[in-house]
C-alpha cells in the first residue's frame, strides 16, 4: 500500500513527462515563463471582477491544453488548494449582510456573500493554475538554470538542486521506516507514544541524512568540487519568447484597464 | 614495472580516536587488477578514501603514479577515480548529464571536450540516451553504471571501486564485469576493488590483499584462496566453486585438482577433465 | 500555515518580501563565515530529510493531526543562518512543485516559517541554554522556543491575512484568533517532538550538533559535552 502511495506520489509530483514534451509552452525560455507566471498571478491578485478571473483562468487552461497536459492531471494538481479555500470561504455565504437569496430561520444566504466567496475561490484557483502550469511545463533543471541566470545566489540554486535530488530518497526511507513500524504495531498507541516513535524515527533519519551529506561531499570533492557548480546549459531569448511575453503583457494590460478604467465588474 | 600506487606504513584514526587502519603497506602496479578483501568494518572504505585523497592519513605516506599524494591533490583526484558503494551518494544532480559533466567542468575543460567526454563515458557503460534522466528514476544497476560514468568521464588512470556488487542483481553483476573487463583491457586502467563478494573477485582481479585493519595476507588469488584457514580467520569465505573443489580434493584424499578453480568456467573445464580422465 | 497566492494583497506580499531580504543576505553571509563548502551538500541532504519529515503526521488533541514544521530543530542543529536557508528551500520546493504556498506569497511564508519559525526558537533555546547551563535548560529552551516560534509564526500569518483587506475576506481579529488558537495546540506538539528529537540526538550523536560553531560571536560559549 505504501509503495502504491509512493508510486502515485512520484507520478504526481516528480513526473517530468509533460515538461519534457516539445510543445509551445515547453519551448518557451524558463525565465520568460517564470516572469509570465508572476505577471499573471499579480493580475489575478489585483482583479476585482469574476469575469476577469474567468478569462484569465480560461487562458491558462488553453495554454495547458496546447502543451498537451491531460486535463485530469492538471485538475488533480490544481484542486487541492482551491478545495481548502472553499472551506475557508464557506462561512462568507452566511455571514455577509446584503440581499437575501435564501432565508431558512437562522440560515441566511446573501448574493453579496456568494459573490465574495466565489471571487475569493476563483482568484486562488487562477493563481494556483498559473503556478502549476509553470511547474508542469518546465523541467526542474531548467528552472534551476533560469534562477542561476537570474542571479539568484549560488548557495540557493546548488542547495535546491541537491535537495530536490534527495527528497524522493528521504521520503522512500521515511516510508520504509513507517512500514517497519506498522508491521510491529498491534494495538492503538497513546498519542505521546506515537510522537515518541516519530521522534525516534526522525532522529534516525537525521543521522542517516547527515552521514549521507558527508558522503555526498566526499563524492563531490573526488570530482573536483570547489564550492561552485558549473553548468553547460545555455539559454537564449528568441522571437517566440518575445511574442509570448508580449501576449502575456497585452493580456495583463487589457485585464487591468478593463477593471480600473472601464469599471467592468 | 611502474607503480600506480604505493602505500607505506599508513595508519588512520577517526577524530574520536578509533584506530581504523594500522600500518598498512601495499603496492599496485600499472594496469594491475587488485582486490582488497576484508569483512565489514575492516577499514576497506577508509583505505580507499585515503588512496583517493579524500581523507588525510594520520601516519604514513601514499604515492600515486610516483608522486606523493599531498603534492598536487587536484591533479591526483582527476587521475584516480573512486566509485562509492552507494551510487546515490555519487549522483547528486537533477539529471544524469549534469552529473556526468560535473567533474570535467570542474577540471576546467573546454565545452566541446566536456560534451565529447560525457557522451563517451555514457557509451562506455551502456547508458547512451539516458542523458536527461533523473537519477531517482534509474534502477540499481543503472545507478551503478551511471556512477561509474561520472568517474570515467575524468579519464582516470586508476579506478577504485568500493563494494561494486552491493545491491546488484545477477544481470547487473554480469554487466558490471563486462564494463570492468573492457576498462582494463581496452583503456588500460589500473583497478582496485574492495569487496567481500567472493564469487565476484576471480572475475575481476588477479591479486588480492586481505585487510582487517592490518594487511593480513597478500598474493595471487590462487595462493590466497588455497589458505582457507587464514580466510576463515579473517572473517571471509572462499568462492563457492573453490569450496566445492576443496571438498572434492579432501574426499579424494589428494591434491588431485590443482590449481583449485575459482570461477564457474574454470570449474567446468576441471570437471570435463576429471570426467574424461578419472585417474 | 502555507499561505497560497491569492490570499494576500499585493502590498502586504511585497512588504513581507522586503522584510525577508535582509535576513537572506544576513544568513548567506553568516553561513559563509561559519560553514565550509562541506556544509552545502550536508545542508541539502538534511533539508531533503526535513522535507520528508513534514509529510509525516502525528496526532494531536481531538481528531486533528499535525506535522513537524522543523524550523526549531533546524535552528538548533544547523544554526539560524543555515536554518533559514534550509527553510527557504523547503518552502520554495513546496510552493513550486507541490502547489503548497505561492510565488507572490513566498516572502510572507519565508517570514513566518523561516525567519520567525527559525530565529525565535533559536533565541529562546540559546537564552535558556546560557542561563541554565545544563541539558535540562537546553530541553526547556527547545520546547519553549518551538512552541513560541510556531505560535508567533501563526500570529504573523494571521496578521498578514487580516491586513489584506482587499483579498482576504475576514478581518484581523478573526484571522489572528483562528491561526493563533489552532497553532497554540500544534505548537505543543512541535515542542514535544523537538525536545524528543533533540534528546535522542544528544545521547546518540551529540557531535552532530554544531551549536558551538553556530552561536553568534557575542554569545558566551558553552561546553556541550560537559552539560550532559
Amino acid at each position: 500500500m505504501i509503495s502504491n502511495f509512493l508510486n502515485l506520489f512520484e507520478d504526481i509530483f516528480f513526473n517530468e513527462k509533460y515538461s519534457s514534451l516539445n510543445f509551445i509552452i515547453q519551448k518557451i525560455d524558463p525565465r520568460v515563463k517564470i516572469f509570465s507566471s508572476i505577471a499573471l498571478i499579480s493580475i489575478a491578485i489585483l482583479a476585482k471582477s469574476i469575469l476577469t478571473l474567468i478569462i484569465l483562468t480560461s487562458i491558462i487552461f488553453i495554454l495547458s491544453i496546447v502543451s498537451r497536459i491531460p486535463l485530469k492531471i492538471f485538475l488533480i494538481r490544481t484542486s487541492l488548494i482551491p478545495l481548502f479555500t472553499t472551506l475557508i470561504a464557506l462561512p462568507l455565504i452566511f455571514i455577509t449582510p446584503g440581499n437575501q437569496i435564501l432565508n431558512l430561520n437562522f440560515i441566511n444566504i446573501t448574493t453579496e456573500g456568494v459573490h465574495k466567496a466565489l471571487i475569493f475561490i476563483l482568484r486562488v484557483w487562477t493563481c494556483v493554475n498559473s503556478l502549476i502550469l509553470l511547474t508542469l511545463t518546465t523541467k526542474f533543471s531548467n528552472i534551476i538554470n533560469a534562477m542561476e541566470k537570474l542571479k539568484i545566489p549560488k548557495i540557493f540554486t546548488v542547495m535546491i538542486s541537491i535537495t530536490y535530488r534527495f527528497i524522493f530518497l528521504s521520503i522512500n526511507e521515511a516510508y520504509r521506516m513507517l512500514l517497519a513500524k506498522e508491521s510491529r504495531t498491534f494495538k492503538k498507541e497513546s498519542r505521546l507514544k506515537e510522537i515518541k516513535t516519530l521522534a525516534s524515527m526522525l532522529s534516525t533519519l537525521f543521522i542517516r541524512s547527515y552521514e549521507r551529506g558527508e558522503r555526498v561531499y566526499l563524492a563531490m570533492m573526488a570530482r573536483g568540487y570547489n564550492g561552485s557548480v558549473n553548468n553547460l546549459e545555455k539559454m537564449s531569448i528568441n522571437r517566440r519568447d518575445v511574442v509570448f511575453i508580449l501576449i502575456v503583457l497585452f493580456i495583463c494590460i487589457i485585464a487591468l484597464s478593463s477593471e480600473y478604467f472601464l469599471g467592468v465588474s | 614495472m611502474d607503480l600506480a600506487i604505493e602505500v607505506k606504513d599508513l595508519s588512520y584514526s577517526y577524530p574520536d580516536g578509533f584506530l581504523a587502519l594500522d600500518r598498512v603497506s601495499l603496492k599496485v602496479i600499472l594496469n594491475e587488477r587488485v582486490a582488497i578483501l576484508g569483512p565489514n568494518g575492516a577499514g576497506k572504505s577508509t583505505l580507499l578514501m585515503l588512496i583517493s585523497g579524500l581523507l588525510k592519513p594520520s601516519k604514513g605516506s601514499i604515492h600515486i603514479l610516483g608522486r606523493p599524494i599531498d603534492e598536487n591533490i587536484h591533479k591526483i583526484r582527476s587521475e584516480i577515480g573512486i566509485v562509492f558503494q552507494d551510487p546515490d551518494d555519487q549522483l547528486f544532480c537533477p539529471t544524469l548529464w549534469e552529473d556526468v559533466t560535473f567533474g570535467p567542468l570542474n577540471m576546467g575543460l573546454s565545452e566541446d571536450e566536456v560534451v565529447k567526454r560525457g557522451k563517451e563515458a555514457l557509451r562506455m557503460v551502456g547508458l547512451d540516451g539516458y542523458e536527461e534522466r533523473a537519477p531517482h528514476h534509474l534502477s540499481a544497476g543503472e545507478k551503478k553504471k551511471a556512477a561509474i560514468a561520472t568517474v570515467l568521464v575524468m579519464k582516470p588512470k586508476i579506478l577504485i571501486l568500493d563494494e561494486p556488487t552491493a545491491n546488484l542483481d545477477p544481470k547487473g553483476k554480469k554487466e558490471l564485469v563486462k564494463i570492468i573487463d573492457n576498462l582494463h583491457k581496452n583503456q588500460k586502467i589500473t583497478l582496485i576493488i574492495a569487496t567481500h563478494d567472493m564469487d565476484f573477485i576471480p572475475l575481476i582481479a588477479d591479486r588480492a590483499y586481505i585487510l582487517n585493519k592490518r594487511i593480513i595476507a597478500e598474493g595471487n588469488l590462487e595462493d590466497i584462496f588455497s589458505d582457507s584457514d587464514m580466510m576463515m580467520k579473517a572473517g571471509l569465505d572462499l568462492p563457492t566453486v573453490t569450496r566445492l573443489f576443496e571438498f572434492i580434493n579432501e574426499f579424494m584424499g589428494s591434491d588431485k585438482v590443482k590449481p583449485i578453480p575459482l570461477t564457474i568456467e574454470q570449474a567446468l573445464q576441471e570437471i570435463k577433465r576429471l570426467l574424461k580422465n578419472p585417474q | 500555515m502555507h499561505i497560497p497566492d491569492g490570499f494576500l494583497d499585493l502590498s502586504i506580499s511585497t512588504i513581507m518580501f522586503l522584510l525577508v531580504i535582509p535576513f537572506w543576505i544576513f544568513s548567506i553571509k553568516g553561513v559563509r563565515s561559519v560553514l565550509s563548502d562541506k556544509q552545502v551538500p550536508l545542508m541539502a541532504t538534511l533539508t531533503a530529510m526535513f522535507f520528508a519529515a513534514q509529510m509525516m503526521n502525528y496526532p494531536i488533541i481531538g481528531g486533528t493531526t499535525a506535522h513537524l514544521l522543523g524550523g526549531p530543530i533546524l535552528a538548533i542543529t544547523l544554526g539560524p543562518y543555515a536554518g533559514l536557508i534550509s527553510m527557504t528551500i523547503i518552502l520554495f520546493i513546496q510552493a513550486l512543485f507541490f502547489g503548497d504556498g505561492g510565488l507572490i506569497t513566498f516572502g510572507a511564508n519565508v517570514w513566518n516559517m523561516g525567519v520567525i519559525g527559525v530565529f525565535i526558537p533559536y533565541l529562546v533555546f540559546i537564552i535558556f541554554m546560557k542561563i541554565m547551563r545544563n541539558k535540562k535548560g537546553m530541553l526547556i529552551g527547545a520546547f519553549l522556543g518551538a512552541f513560541l516560534g510556531d505560535v508567533l509564526a501563526a500570529i504573523f500569518a494571521g496578521l498578514e491575512l487580516g491586513l489584506s483587506t482587499i483579498n482576504f475576506p475576514y478581518n484581523v481579529q478573526i484571522a489572528v484568533m483562528a491561526m493563533g488558537v489552532h497553532h497554540s495546540v500544534i505548537g505543543i506538539g512541535e515542542g514535544i517532538a523537538t525536545v524528543m528529537i533533540l534528546s535522542i540526538l544528544l545521547s546518540k550523536r551529540s557531535d552532530l550538533l554544531q551549536l558551538q560553531k553556530m552561536a553568534p560571536r557575542w554569545l558566551p560559549s558553552i561546553d556541550l559535552r560537559g552539560s550532559k
